[in-house]
């Protein structure tokens, strides 16, 4: 599944609006998850999953891309992909998009944002900045706590 | 384009005594049992032999190397259903979890009576084949040093609630705890086909061909006389060749979609594709205020078994893009969750449901008919509201049911109460189904089963199917060592009568 250029502009936009980049003014907590830019390439990975999908997926992940990246036109009257926003103003597209009366908007922009998850999470460099593999490494016994009545006491 | 047409015309053939289609939990016992007892084997499998270290690590790797479709085979209704099955030597059993579970004994006597089915499923022999599969496969219990936060957070809930959990028992006896069992576990410790039967298969001189799809079987005169079909390309699956297998017997475990699809094309029709069931799942995320380190244990190590509601209960760790996919929120509100990736737990419920569904062949791909009936969504919600408590229970700060139209952050149990007060709409929750059942279904009846009690077709002498597809009706435990009992029992059956008909 090749995407046009249209498609993968959209696509890096739709990504940016779900994780926006670092050098857009969003700090990066926890270590930098904001990819830096031009850290990830999301069309790679979109070609590389969606190459093996099925035919009905790999039509309704196209028919998603189109749908979000138009969606300025036909939610704010903009004549603009989601390419021509600012990233702030991406994410609250999104947002509005995530509570969508329509529901097929709303799985469709979840289906994007697992996709994006995908796409950041399969970079090895911003996997090891999400520290995730760190406790495998520390093993057990994990010490855990939780919230009981306000205060944290050990559960295990 | 050329290049392919040429190539589809380039043929191979082989023959053997029985040739198993499907490397899966089914196929590879099949092909075990009779090896060992010196038949001439011959393995088809449409995916990849992966070794271990091959395996990519990351999930668009693994989907893609590993799952039918990359893992986005759906069923055809209004609220598709992803259904989970893997392509590769060892099939689903090279992603799946390992838990082991014997069949219940409420099943196995509905089986006797309303199918006839007492020989398959005697008793004694069970439990003698159980015992055989569990040492092969090295099957314990979870142990405390592997059990990880996610598991241990999972077993305080269930204690708090009073609830009858366990710790799981796995084909894994030296697990690591890597929690990378759908990536195929590192050091191989967790016993699937493609690194226990397939190879013992092999050693006592079973073959095996991958990339290998089979059509439809060969039939002559009413008998099984071996198989036809395509040979495909490692990368795009697209077929590249063709072949021919003769054989005497011709054994089909393509699993439960694709079974009946062979046998359709194969000219079988009545109940075939029928009865299609399944115990489909949704999950539960909860954080916590401190690391609960889903990276560490087993991937699934507690369970919670509820037979008497139709549910179950099981911890599940996701790799970290599974994991984040499921966290609430766009832009900074998902980066500052996702920034805090240490300090999720995710438990699943699986049901029996009740719905039946249909496998057809389609005009362009195959579909899976198949929509769970209201008394299904019930338990299905029930069972996540009982997540959700035990989540609270065990200290959780927020609560993430991911159900469509429903707020998408709890933090207390009164907002919970307040969403179990009513039903869910239809489709508002995310469902995934890896056990699959029926479709080629067992029986002594033949108007009302596909196979006999023997597994051999009741219409063309030498088709056997033995895979999950046999199965009259779904359990509410995970299948795997039921199927691989199942189908010893009668694979055992087969080689003794093989064995007769040779020395004859
Ligand atoms: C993610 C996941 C987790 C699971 N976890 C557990 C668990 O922890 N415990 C448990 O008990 N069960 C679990 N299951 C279910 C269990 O693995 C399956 O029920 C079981 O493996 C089914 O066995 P089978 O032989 O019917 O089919 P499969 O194991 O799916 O094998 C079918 C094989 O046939 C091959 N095939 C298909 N079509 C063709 C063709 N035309 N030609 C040649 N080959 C073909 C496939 O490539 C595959 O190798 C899980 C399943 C999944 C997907
Ligand atoms: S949890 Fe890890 S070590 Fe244990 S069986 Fe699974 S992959 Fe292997």
């Amino acid at each position: 599944m090749r995407l046009t250029k249209i498609e993968r502009r959209w696509l890096r936009a739709l990504y940016e609006g779900f994780a926006p980049p670092a050098e857009r003014g969003y700090t990066a907590d926890g270590e930098g998850l904001a990819p830096k830019p031009g850290e990830v390439d999301h069309a790679a990975a979109f070609e590389r999953l969606n190459g093996h999908a099925s035919p009905l997926a790999q039509l309704g992940l196209r028919a998603a891309v189109w749908l979000l990246g138009s969606a300025p036109l036909w939610t704010r009257r903009r004549l603009a992909g989601i390419d021509g926003l600012p990233v702030e103003e991406r994410v609250a597209l999104l947002e509005d998009l995530a509570r969508h009366r329509s529901a097929l908007v709303r799985e469709l922009t979840w289906l994007m944002k697992v996709q994006a998850s995908m796409s950041l999470f399969g970079n090895a460099e911003i996997r090891r900045r999400s520290r995730y593999d760190e406790g495998r490494e520390e093993g057990m016994p994990v010490r855990l706590k939780a919230l009981r009545r306000g205060k944290l006491v050990e559960v295990a | 384009m050329l290049a392919e047409l040429v190539a589809r015309r380039k043929v191979w053939e082989d023959q053997a005594h029985t040739v198993v289609v499907g490397t899966g939990a089914g196929g590879a016992t099949a092909a075990r049992v009779l090896a060992a007892s010196g038949v001439d084997v011959l393995m088809l499998e449409e995916g990849p032999r992966l070794r271990t270290p091959e395996r990519p690590r990351d999930v668009i790797g693994a989907l893609s190397s590993t799952l039918r479709d990359a893992g986005t085979q759906t069923t055809t209704s209004a609220h598709p259903i992803p259904l989970l099955q893997g392509v590769a030597v060892g099939g689903s059993t090279a992603v799946n979890s390992g838990i082991i579970w014997r069949m219940p004994e409420d099943v196995r006597e509905a089986w006797v009576r309303e199918h006839g089915l007492a020989t398959l499923v005697d008793p004694a022999e069970m439990d003698r084949i159980y015992a055989r599969i569990e040492e092969d496969l090295e099957v314990e219990v979870t142990g405390d040093e592997v059990l990880g936060g996610n598991a241990t957070l999972m077993r305080y809930g269930a204690e708090k609630l009073g609830l009858p959990g366990r710790a799981m028992s796995r084909n894994a006896r030296r697990c690591k705890g890597r929690s990378e069992c759908l990536q195929g576990c590192p050091g191989e410790r967790r016993q699937s086909m493609d690194v226990s039967y397939v190879p013992a298969a092999m050693a006592d001189g079973a073959r095996l061909r991958t990339h290998a799809r089979v059509d439809r079987v060969w039939i002559e005169g009413g008998r099984a006389v071996g198989v036809k079909g395509f040979v495909v390309d490692p990368h795009s699956r697209r077929p590249v060749g063709r072949f021919r297998v003769r054989a005497k017997q011709v054994i089909v475990s393509a699993g439960v979609v694709h079974t009946p699809l062979i046998l359709m094309r194969s000219g079988l029709r009545g109940l075939v594709g029928r009865r299609f069931q399944a115990h489909p799942g949704a999950a539960v995320v909860a954080r916590f205020p401190e690391p609960v380190r889903m990276s560490f244990g087993a991937t699934q190590g507690y369970e919670v078994p509820m037979r008497d509601r139709g549910f179950k209960l099981e911890s599940l760790s996701l790799p970290p893009e599974m994991l984040a996919a499921r966290l609430p929120g766009v832009g900074r509100a998902w980066q500052e969750r996702v920034a805090h990736l240490d300090c999720y737990a995710q438990w699943c419920a699986q049901v029996r449901m009740e719905a039946k569904g249909r496998v057809v062949a389609g005009p362009l791909w195959p579909l899976v008919f198949y929509e769970p009936t209201e008394r299904d969504l019930d338990r299905l919600q029930e069972a996540l509201v009982l997540i959700a408590r035990m989540m609270f229970a065990a200290g959780a700060v927020e609560v993430y049911l991911g159900v469509d139209g429903l707020p998408e952050v709890l933090r207390s149990e009164r907002e919970l109460d307040e969403l179990a007060s009513f039903r869910w709409k239809r489709g508002a929750i995310h469902l995934i189904a890896s056990h699959l059942f029926g479709t080629a279904v067992a029986g002594a009846d033949p108007a009302r089963s596909v196979v006999g009690p023997d597994l051999q077709s009741h219409r063309i002498d030498g088709l056997y199917v033995m895979d999950a597809s046999v199965f009259p009706t779904n359990m509410g435990v995970n299948p795997q060592h039921s199927i691989m009992a199942v189908v010893v029992r009668a694979a055992e059956q087969l080689a003794r009568r093989s064995a007769g008909r040779r020395a004859a």
